[in-house]
């Protein structure tokens, strides 16, 4: 799709009068603007403040909330809650990714049915799919019920930091298959073949076309499941016990029970920072794939 | 022919409904520059992509220096391809995109610096090494795509519409590039192709397939000159098919002619073919003369001209080659030497 | 039988996807007071539902919130899909459109709080709705503006040659084509809003939560059968939205031929 084409074919509706343009954009922009872009932008500055009496924030501004960070329980949290929700990403990719290879090999009728029904489970209330696994795993669950009758021992696998990683890969994996899928999609399959015909065994081919070429819809995936699963609390809660504090219980600790929340967005910003970060690394290797014309 | 490199026997393939390849049997020698030609549908892609492992066949076998190929998965195949689209690949440089097969098959860093700067060489592209590959013309493209395939020497190389998305005074170079290179580099080419320019100005010898079926499997100076079928006498080159039947006093009867003297060679025929180059326009009073006829449109394609001539309800070519153009609605006639008439036995 | 092992982690994927939902299901009929054993079929928790005066709340305030968070998404949201596709094309806009579907649901929970606290609007539904039109918005400009780029533009170009003004063409002639697109917009921001749980949790009015809070404080304290059958429910809605969407609009074509990007 040539840009300056698009742009022509834009320029000429552009004849339909300023009214039309004052009114389609602004409203919404308008909207988003004081629903979000003010909403992010007083967590951002919180940050810096101190926290009043009972919840909310005073003046002076201050760099106390963020050197708290750096102590070492907390230190601890955020390490920990970087590699659980990463390890939930690398287990969504693992399963994720050959999973819409496989879809992207079907024929397109049932290429349709395969995607909705990847992602209809995305659209229904994450807290009912979080209570299903509760469910299964609870130690009188449908799980150890029907290990116990093969005669093994029932396992407890609730309450452990390995459920978490569980439900949160459960929670956002149709978010990580949708754009790897959408990244398949636009590779030339003759580029497969042409890696084959050279002698290209499967693990090859990954690693040197597959993975190279479809980058950015991995990362977009990366950041569909690694950013919620930092901020999640309810997971890491219910299905974690006391055991497995995430950034998400910290954050909501501190703006409902601590009312502490200077501290509670400072906290969001370290979040905050890691998807800039991730955002900033998709949006590169999208360029790239850009330059290659791929 | 002592003992082909490939050998393909009665070979088998349907999608569906659709029988893609018919039985079909035919060598390819050693050395050779080979090419499949026919319209789409034919199963000539069909027939590559089986080559060179992509589709397996219902029936049949084919045979590589005498071993069972089919047996073999692609990636070990010793038989290269290249594709229509280049199939270049987009994230690595020229350099990087040749020696991929290289390290496919485990060969020594230096070696394979040796050889892919040895090939770059031989088609003229040391120069762009480095470069991405869309950066580079359709012309350099497709010379990165063959020196991709060729630097893995292979027993085979199949070549898949190579000047189809070329322009015409390229696609007259690169036509004397990749004779120039077979010779070269001594690997046996099978080039696939819809063009019979294509097939018959670089091929040794050509399979004119239709339908699934090999039609006929000759030299191109043979294919023109005998076609043995009016599918082929119509296909490669032009010419003008009378349909009919001889006589046994040696007489040709088309509907809507005049009988026309023909030897006993056309004994079996059912039409026979008479290439434009063979026939000539003279007048009307001009002792020669067989036919009777107007002119049609002329087309004018620089070295000569082809002219359409009515005689009746049946159109002829006729090839002038210098002299004035005749216009349009002139009263004209036909004539031919009788040895031009090619008997054409089956459909 | 290679095309079943190359499915095969489609497979698992699935399996992984809808074992706990089908658990759930299954138990939902259960006779039984234990949800982890099953002792028969009953239908008896669904009634049970309708007189628990908490769900039943939760119910209504969930319906006011989804219907009216859909409303705005769906007005402003295709007013956006406008302004991208037709109007302001820009990289800034685009970025801003798709901010939603980014940002972290608690980042966006607190900032709202905290808005609301210092602008001193009191928790309610609305504050609630006004949140969840956020998504929505975003939602409903990017399935609006994917069937915006595929519309046949001299449609309305002969409209406006015969004399329309473009207001007049956009009703009768834009609108019309894009009514799949929007119907399917607002589905998917309906339920969007209907499941949405964290945004609601910090915005809500605590004496007024929405059903997925409900559920949310129930179930901290164990699973029970009540549960499992309103859980049931909700999948079911939310399931047929999503279908009804499809179907309206054939939104999985675009992910299938998008080429742009």
């Amino acid at each position: 799709m040539s840009s300056t084409t698009t742009q022509q074919a834009r320029r000429s509706t552009n004849s339909d009068g300023p009214v039309l343009r004052f009114l389609t954009s602004v409203p919404a922009l308008v909207y988003l603007f004081v629903f979000m872009a003010i909403p992010l932008g007083l967590i951002m500055s919180y940050a810096f403040l101190t926290a009043g009496r009972f919840g909310g924030v005073k003046l002076p501004f201050t760099l106390e909330n963020i050197s708290r960070l750096t102590q070492p329980i907390y230190r601890e949290v955020l390490f920990s809650s970087i590699v659980i929700a990463g390890a939930a990403t690398l287990l969504a990719f693992l399963l994720g990714f050959p999973a819409a290879l496989a879809i992207s090999r079907l024929s397109p009728t049932w290429q349709t049915v395969a995607l909705i029904a990847v992602v209809l489970p995305f659209w229904t209330n994450f807290l009912i799919r979080t209570y299903a696994w509760i469910v299964l795993l609870n130690r009188e669950g449908f799980l150890n019920n029907g290990l116990e009758k093969v005669g093994i021992a029932p396992i407890d696998v609730l309450y452990t930091k390995q459920a978490v990683v569980l439900g949160l890969m459960y929670a956002y994996i149709p978010l990580m298959v949708l754009p790897i899928y959408a990244s398949l999609q636009r590779l030339d399959p003759s580029l497969l073949e042409a890696a084959r015909n050279l002698g290209a065994g499967p693990w090859r081919r990954f690693r040197t076309i597959l993975l190279p070429l479809t980058l950015p819809g991995i990362l977009t995936g990366a950041l569909f499941v690694f950013i919620p699963s930092l901020g999640n609390f309810v997971i890491p809660e219910l299905l974690g016990g006391g055991n497995s504090q995430m950034i998400g219980n910290l954050i909501r600790d501190q703006f409902l029970k601590s009312r502490d929340w200077p501290f509670g967005s400072a906290l969001s910003l370290m979040v905050l920072a890691l998807l800039v970060i991730i955002v900033m690394l998709q949006t590169r290797a999208a360029k790239r794939t850009r330059e290659w014309g791929a | 022919m002592n003992q082909p490199l490939v050998a393909i026997r009665d070979l088998s393939r349907a999608f569906g409904d659709v029988q893609a390849l018919k039985d079909v049997s035919l060598d390819i020698g050693e050395n050779e520059f080979f090419a499949l030609l026919g319209p789409s549908g034919c199963g000539k892609t069909t027939l590559l992509r089986v080559l060179a492992g992509f589709e397996q066949p219902d029936a049949g076998s084919v045979t590589l220096d005498g071993a069972d190929l089919l047996d073999v998965p692609a990636e070990k195949r010793p038989v290269n391809l290249m594709f229509q689209s280049y199939a270049l690949f987009p994230h690595m440089s020229v350099e990087k995109n040749v020696a991929y097969g290289l390290e496919c098959d485990k060969v020594a860093k230096a070696e394979i610096s040796e050889r892919v700067a040895d090939v770059l060489a031989t088609v003229g592209l040391s120069d762009k090494a480095k470069a991405l590959p869309n950066t580079l013309s359709g012309g350099q493209r497709q010379r990165v795509a063959l020196a991709r395939a060729i630097v893995k020497r292979p027993r085979l190389l199949l070549l898949d519409e190579p000047l189809s998305a070329l322009d015409r005074k390229i696609r007259g170079e690169m036509q004397m590039e990749l004779k120039r290179l077979q010779h070269e580099v001594g690997i046996t080419f099978v080039v696939v192709t819809h063009d019979q320019d294509e097939a018959m100005s670089l091929a040794d010898r050509v399979a004119v397939m239709n339908t699934g079926e090999v039609r006929q499997l000759d030299t191109p100076v043979q294919l023109y000159r005998h076609p043995s079928s009016v599918f082929v006498a119509d296909f490669i080159g032009t010419s003008t098919i009378l349909r009919g039947y001889a006589d046994s006093v040696g007489l040709w009867h088309t509907q809507g002619l005049p009988t026309l003297k023909v030897g006993d060679a056309y004994a079996n025929a059912i039409a026979i073919a008479l290439r434009p180059e063979d026939a000539k326009v003279v007048a009307r009073t001009d002792v020669s003369a067989k036919l009777e006829g107007t002119i049609g449109s002329v087309f004018f394609q620089g070295d000569h001209a082809l002219a359409q001539v009515l005689v009746g309800e049946q159109q002829f070519l006729v090839a002038i080659r210098d002299g004035e153009l005749p216009e349009r609605g002139a009263h004209v006639a036909l004539t031919w030497n009788d040895q031009a008439l090619i008997p054409l036995i089956t459909e | 039988m290679r095309g079943f092992v190359r499915a095969l982690p489609l497979w698992v994927l699935y399996l992984f996807l809808y074992l706990p939902i089908a658990v759930v299901v299954l138990m939902s009929f259960n006779s039984g007071k234990n949800p982890f054993v099953w002792e028969g079929f009953s239908l008896k928790w669904y009634p049970e539902l309708l007189q628990d005066a908490e769900i039943m709340g939760g119910l209504r305030t969930t319906l006011i919130v989804a219907i009216g968070a859909t409303i705005i998404s769906v007005v402003l949201g295709t007013l956006l899909a406008f302004a991208l596709e037709r109007v302001l094309p820009s990289r800034a806009l685009d970025a801003a459109a798709t901010a939603p579907a980014i940002m972290p649901d608690i980042v966006l929970a607190i900032g709202l709080l905290a808005l609301y606290t210092l602008v001193g609007i009191r928790l309610s539904s609305v504050s609630v709705m006004l949140a969840h039109a956020v998504f929505g918005i975003a939602f409903v400009a990017a399935v609006v503006r994917v069937r915006l780029g595929t519309l046949d533009k001299s449609l309305e170009e002969a409209s406006r040659d015969l004399g329309a003004s473009a207001l007049r063409t956009l009703r009768k002639v834009t609108l019309p084509s894009l009514r799949p697109a929007i119907i399917a917009g607002a589905l998917l921001a309906f339920t969007l809003s209907l499941d949405e749980f964290t945004v609601a949790f910090f915005t809500a009015s605590p004496s007024d939560p929405t059903l997925p809070i409900v559920i949310y404080s129930r179930v901290r304290f164990g699973v029970t059968p009540q549960i499992n059958a309103l859980a049931t429910m909700l999948l079911l809605v939310s399931f047929i939205a999503v279908i009804l969407a499809q179907r309206t609009s054939r939104l999985a074509d675009s992910l299938k031929g998008d080429t742009t990007e």
